[in-house]
């Protein structure tokens, strides 16, 4: 367990959790949690990049960790996706199944796209790298 | 004030994932699918629950300028849980023509964690109000 590891995961995860907070408090107007929706759904897509990047371009440990399990790992969150399929079933019977779904499947598409766009641009640089 | 207590709670909430993510994947050797974070994201989403039903007594709607809901529920328990290694590795799953595995991860997640954070409020509500 090395000590630069937990640190950049801690400052990761700060960043991460300030800027959920931010989208939350800047969509508040809006009534709805849309603001968890885009950070789960931004979130996956970043990792899927770094995951597909990472893949060809192997980058230190404390990187890696940082941004995937700090940054990512901060800025998405499963409970409050929880609560909020909770609350607006409360609300709206099918507002939560709706809310479920778009994330779920949303979430899953992107860090798909995610993880293919970062193997692409990953493969690139290891090419360039063996052209030079 | 706000800053600091979203900071301390989105930390804690960060490393104890990391930490408890190595632990049970130590003691849980060749699982089915990957369950170190499914596991936190249980454990997160009935802590969050338990958190709701004991403070407030009811999903919060507006909450935001109390720094114990930003510290515990935006902070730790939004920093503990994630979503977006749950999709990457659903994407693995995808990507190793798992589909059975990768339904069932993907179910136990959503109704698992949906399912326990009602568990967490109603213990919550029902043992401290």
């Amino acid at each position: 367990m090395k000590a630069i590891n937990l640190i950049s995961i801690a400052f990761g995860a700060i960043a991460g959790t300030y800027a959920r907070y931010l989208l939350n408090l800047s969509l508040l107007y809006t009534g709805c949690p849309i603001g968890t929706v885009i950070e789960n759904l931004l979130g996956s897509f970043i990792l899927g990049l770094l995951t597909g990047f990472f893949a060809w371009k192997k980058p230190k440990e404390w990187i890696k960790l940082g941004l995937g399990v700090g940054v990512c790992g901060g800025f998405t969150t499963y409970s409050t996706f929880a609560g909020d399929v909770i609350s607006l079933t409360q609300h709206h019977l099918f507002g939560g199944a709706i809310y479920a779904i778009v994330s779920l499947v949303g979430g899953i598409l992107l860090a798909l796209a995610g993880y293919l766009c970062g193997e692409a641009a990953g493969k690139n640089l290891v090419k360039v790298h063996e052209v030079k | 004030m706000s800053i600091v207590s979203l900071a301390l709670g989105g930390a804690a909430g960060g490393i104890c994932r990391y930490l408890l993510g190595l632990k049970v994947t130590k003691i849980v050797s060749n699982p089915p699918f990957p369950v170190s974070m499914l596991f936190v994201n249980l454990l997160g989403a009935f802590g969050l629950g338990l958190f709701y039903g004991s403070y407030y007594g009811k999903v919060p709607s507006h909450a935001y300028d109390d720094s114990i809901f930003l510290m515990i529920g935006i902070g730790f328990f939004g920093a503990f849980t994630t979503f977006s290694t749950f999709s990457v590795e659903t994407v693995q799953l995808i990507r190793e023509k798992s589909y059975r595995k990768m339904l069932a991860y993907v179910g136990i997640s959503a109704f698992g964690t949906v399912g326990l954070f009602t568990v967490g409020l109603l213990a919550g509500t029902f043992l401290f109000k």
